[in-house]
């Protein structure tokens, strides 16, 4: 990831972030916004995965993370890569039982 | 219950019909326009990314026909070129989610359909001669493991043989698929609707 995809990440984590906190009547759970701010960091070391969104569906947080794939890489293991790196970032925020979705949006060309 | 912030989210590219709200006319002419200057909302939309990387290889195949278009509206009749650019309008939707198949029964991991149509227009790029014009899924893609056939119809550039570009074409699709998804294709369809490039002709079929 380059350092302006690496910047460009960062300020979308941060307005998710700042979103929740915005309506943090209805969203209680401060420790999850953290969470992914971490898994945002966790992935910025690692794979280019873009965007995170968080929310909530019957009762459960849910995270659903898009996730643009570099040329030549494969969707597939991209793709598990980044459920693996973001898994034991909420396991460790205390928000393990969280829906995790994460989907390759896009695949660039080589 | 599903309260999730929308401003965010129409930048994740999941929605079906997600173009981010762009035309495929303005993403030409920002591509004619050498990306600048930039425009965050494009470059960080994955409709417009797959948009554009089809625009690009229609570029590299036509220059002479870009130029023209982003001059002057298109002509009413529809061409070729007119296919091409429905079926990438079309294609770079996100579509279904198609699921990975992975063996953790907590993983839910997919590839947008929009995405998957992208690696497979991304084909014509090793056919010399070959453009895609529009391509889908026939089958309940968004079930692992389903029976799926892929559909494409494709212009080939006047005095290419038919069969085997049509045969490498085939191959190639069906290599870029099993590389980036689980999709069970059972076949791959592809129709020769139109030539480009003929003798005398400006870009019409």
């Amino acid at each position: 990831m380059n350092r302006h995809a690496a910047a460009e990440l960062a300020r979308t984590i941060e307005d998710v972030v700042r979103a929740t906190h915005g309506v943090e009547a209805m969203y209680p759970s401060e420790p999850f916004a953290v969470a992914a701010v971490r898994a945002g960091a966790a992935l910025l070391s690692g794979n280019d995965a873009s965007l995170v969104r968080i929310g909530e569906r019957d009762g459960r947080w849910r995270v659903r993370l898009a996730v643009g794939v570099e040329a030549g890489a494969s969707a597939r293991d991209t793709c598990a890569a980044v459920w693996r790196a973001v898994e034991p970032v909420l396991h460790a925020a205390g928000s393990a039982d969280a829906d995790v979705e994460v989907t390759v949006v896009y695949i660039a060309e080589s | 219950m599903s309260r999730e912030q929308p401003e965010a989210g129409a930048r994740l590219g999941l929605e079906p019909e997600d173009l981010d709200g762009y035309t495929l006319d303005e993403l030409a002419d920002y591509l004619s326009r050498g990306r600048h200057p930039v425009d965050p909302a494009i470059e960080r939309s994955a409709g417009c990314q797959l948009a554009l990387a089809s625009l690009e290889r229609l570029n590299a195949a036509v220059p002479q026909w870009f130029a023209e278009e982003v001059e002057a509206e298109p002509e009413p009749d529809e061409t070729w070129v007119q296919t091409v650019l429905s079926g990438i309008a079309l294609d770079a939707r996100a579509g279904r989610r198609i699921p990975f198949d992975v063996a953790d029964a907590g993983a839910d991991l997919a590839i947008t359909e929009g995405a998957l149509r992208g690696v497979v227009r991304g084909a014509e790029s090793s056919i010399p001669g070959v453009l895609i014009g529009r391509c889908r899924f026939d089958g309940d893609v968004d079930v692992a493991g389903a029976p799926v056939r892929v559909v494409c119809e494709v212009s080939l550039q006047y005095g290419r043989p038919v069969l085997p570009a049509v045969e490498r074409l085939r191959a190639e699709i069906a290599s870029r698929i099993a590389m980036h998804s689980d999709v069970n294709v059972t076949g791959i369809d592809i129709t020769v609707n139109a030539l480009h490039g003929a003798p005398g002709e400006g870009g019409g079929r």
